[in-house]
């Protein structure tokens, strides 16, 4: 059957969802996420180095995230796949951005990172040279997996404009922190999940919640998200993906804070709240693997 | 730097030929990825269940989110899925070779249904996946409408520089319809044609996607009165503000004048100029503005419209090349008297779509407002329609001179990369202005 095109965000098959590639090449469920983790963290760095606009950025996480549920981990290394996603999102983009930058740029935050020396490679080396190649090649790659479905539909714009409806349009900070949960959920599997709606409405709860602003949710079925075609189920589930993305990345308060809102909104009041909720880089990136050599040797090593 | 061609080679286990044995020896030498060995996992976990790290203990209060489903995506939105190989279509025949693309007739070997498949070229590429080839796929698929032609899909074949569109087959395009037609459309048919494009069109502007070659041979049509907008090979979706778009753009009998005096910054409104001489063309059954050269081309249009001044084109002396033209000669136009037979609603319509002043131009939401279409004869039924031989079907052939889009767009340098490291030493090929003192004489 010809697969049909349509604007619509291309969906995960459940057996995609159930058991990735990755996870039939041996790959545990903990390191994958991980490993889709760091790609995404490069690509966000990689991305700001190259003053590439945030929505181009948050659509090359999305595709880097398509990708491996239809290709694994261990035959694509996350440096190569992830700096082809912005190539290939900055084109879609129209801010199309030399090859020679991304891997300048790519190397620099792989290095930064991962605590390594930042030195800079040598622009006509062998390794620029394979670093070109590799990109070009994940660029097909990633076209000709994923289908040439490129559309990705990013919820930023139905936030501010649901936040507009919602007569919170004055609230900047409440606007921050839904950007920059949005912002950090691209690691996660959300986008790949749920509809750019949900996941407008989620951070929007999540963050009225952090700030113990009330949104009108009764009766029920006038709940404010139903509006936006979202319901209190999917919102939660988003929302769990954000407590576990803050646990696992170390920052147990923040996971916490996100897992509890109402409580911490009593104890603490606004002003912890409008801390940022980025998730702070802890010592683990360093062993995350990145690179083929470096998975096959963490195989050889277990 | 080339990419060494084995880098490209297919090694791919998504796509897999149809019964062609041949290549099954190739496939035997495809490495195997190891064995899976599943690492011993820090907290055992299911696959996708989520449980919090055991790094920490976790608060007493996480809500643990339920296995993902994908539930809630809309029922239409695709599967994540690779490109099937081009071998599950039979080749039929050629249907023609256009400026850049081939395309053929071929048949889908599961369903039997008749496709048309266009042959991307990409040999020439040092930066990837050409950008005017990425436009061109996602413009098209994102475009979903009964009067765009549909894709159904995009098929690789064993290199991985070899990709197809594949699109229903259509079985004329207006420009040889028109040409093997005894006489022009009637003017019910013509409605019910503007009516179409109209409608494809707004979609598109909706979408920010202006299409920049509109053109009949670029409109399609069936044996069922139905138009479908086709090569999508120049197109490209804008943001805001306006970026800096090469004028390269659009076959030049259909080029609005804005592009044609050098304006930088332009919009859904050189579409719209397009529509404006297809409708002519229509109703004339001959091209409205055949130039030969972008001087001449412009020489047509005063011809046909008159000069443009402060009045009718605020802004229009600050051009780049309006300073090349010679204002000695001031023609006076006589659209009317190439349209005698249309009413004045119709002539209403053309003279809007052919307004100098991009910003007064009608819109394609306006232009299906027009009262053109509402007065009589009403729009023919499309099932009502004739139908007419095939020529891509091979049904007739014959061969016309068609003048084709600039080529400079489908290279690799192209709007805002031009003169950026990805426009290669390449010179621009000629198509810009070359305007002499005393030019259009
Ligand atoms: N879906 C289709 N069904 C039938 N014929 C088609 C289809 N698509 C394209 N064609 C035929 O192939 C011709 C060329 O296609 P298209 O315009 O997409 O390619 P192109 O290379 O960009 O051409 P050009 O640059 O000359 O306009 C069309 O004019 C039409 O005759
Ligand atoms: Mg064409």
């Amino acid at each position: 059957m010809p697969s049909a095109l349509s604007l619509l965000n291309p969906r995960p098959t459940l057996e995609q969802l159930e058991c990735s590639p990755s996870r039939r090449d041996g790959i545990s469920s903990d390191l994958e996420e991980d490993m889709r983790g760091i790609g995404c963290r490069l690509i966000q760095d990689a991305g700001i180095l190259c003053k590439i606009p945030q929505a181009t950025i948050a659509t090359a996480q999305v595709l880097f995230q398509r990708f491996f549920y239809v290709a694994s981990l261990r035959r694509f290394a996350v440096l190569d796949m992830a700096s082809a996603s912005l190539f290939l999102a900055a084109k879609l983009g129209e801010c199309a951005t030399r090859i020679s930058s991304l891997t300048l740029a790519f190397d620099h935050v792989a290095k930064r990172l991962r605590g390594q020396p930042t030195d800079v490679f040598e622009a006509f080396s062998q390794e620029a040279y394979d670093y070109k190649t590799k990109l070009i090649v994940g660029e097909m790659q990633l076209l000709k997996r994923l289908g040439f479905h490129t559309t990705v539909q990013l919820p930023y714009g139905l936030m501010i404009n649901y936040l507009r409806i919602l007569g919170l349009e004055e609230r900047e900070d409440v606007a921050n922190k839904c950007w920059a949960l949005l912002n950090d959920g691209l690691a996660t599997p959300i986008y790949i999940l749920f509809t750019p709606q949900a996941l407008a409405c989620a951070a929007i709860d999540l963050s009225c919640r952090l700030f113990a602003i009330r949104l009108p949710d009764s009766p029920p079925e006038s709940a404010w998200y139903e509006l936006f075609d979202t319901n209190r189920e999917e919102m939660d589930i988003i929302i769990g993906w954000f407590a576990r993305l803050y646990l696992r990345r170390g920052n147990i308060a923040l996971g916490d804070l996100v897992a509890r809102p109402e409580n911490f909104a009593q104890e603490n009041g606004d002003s912890v709240a409008s801390n940022t909720l980025l998730g702070t880089p802890s010592t683990h990136w360093a062993n995350i693997p990145i690179r083929l050599e470096e998975l096959e040797a963490l195989f050889k090593r277990q | 730097m080339e990419v060494k061609k084995s880098k490209w080679d297919d090694d791919d286990d998504l796509v897999e030929p149809v019964k062609r044995p041949r290549k099954e020896k190739k496939k035997a030498i495809v490495k195997e990825t190891p064995p899976p060995r599943i690492l011993p996992t820090k907290s055992a976990a299911p696959p996708v269940h989520l449980t919090p790290d055991v790094r920490s203990t976790p608060p007493p209060n996480v809500p643990t989110p339920p296995p993902p489903q994908p539930r809630r995506l809309v029922a239409q939105s695709p599967f994540l899925q690779g490109c099937r190989h081009v071998d599950n279509y039979e080749k039929l025949n050629r249907i023609e070779e256009g400026s850049y693309g081939i395309v053929f007739r071929a048949r889908d070997r599961e369903t039997g249904d008749i496709v048309a498949l266009k042959k991307l070229k990409l040999e020439k590429e040092k930066n990837g996946f050409p950008v005017t080839s990425l436009r061109e796929i996602s413009t098209l698929m994102m475009c979903k409408h009964p009067h765009v032609v549909n894709v159904r899909e995009i098929v690789v074949g064993d290199k991985l520089d070899q990709i197809f569109i594949v699109m229903d087959f259509v079985e004329h395009d207006l420009k040889s319809l028109m040409e093997e037609m005894q006489s022009p459309f009637l003017s019910s048919e013509i409605k019910t044609l503007m009516l179409q494009l109209l409608s494809a069109i707004a979609l598109m502007h909706d979408h920010w996607i202006v299409h920049r070659d509109l053109k009949t041979s670029n409109l399609l049509m069936n044996n069922r009165g139905e138009i479908k907008v086709a090569d999508f090979g120049l197109a490209r979706q804008y943001g805001s503000p306006l970026g800096n778009m090469t004028q390269l753009v659009v076959t030049l009998w259909y080029r609005a004048p804005e592009l044609l005096l050098g304006q930088k910054e332009y919009s859904t409104a050189v579409d719209m100029w397009s529509i404006g001489c297809i409708f002519g063309e229509l109703v004339n059954k001959e091209p409205l503005l055949p130039g030969k050269s972008e001087i001449e081309q412009l020489d047509k249009i005063f011809k046909l419209l008159g000069m443009p001044d402060e009045q009718t084109w605020p802004g229009f002396f600050k051009l780049p090349h309006a300073k090349n033209i010679n204002f000695a000669q001031q023609p006076r136009g006589n659209l009317r008297a190439r349209f005698p037979y249309l009413t004045e609603n119709g002539f209403d319509l053309l003279s809007r779509l052919l307004a100098y002043d991009p910003e007064k131009r009608i819109t394609a939401e306006e232009a299906l407002r027009h009262p053109y279409f509402s007065e009589s004869p009403p729009p023919k039924d499309p099932a009502l329609f004739p139908t007419w031989p095939s020529k891509g079907a091979g049904e007739k052939r014959k061969v016309y001179a068609s003048p084709s889009a600039p080529q400079a767009q489908h290279a690799a340098l192209d709007d805002d990369l031009a003169g950026s490291i990805f426009a290669p030493s390449t010179e621009s090929t000629g198509f810009r202005l070359k305007l002499g003192a005393n030019a259009l004489k």
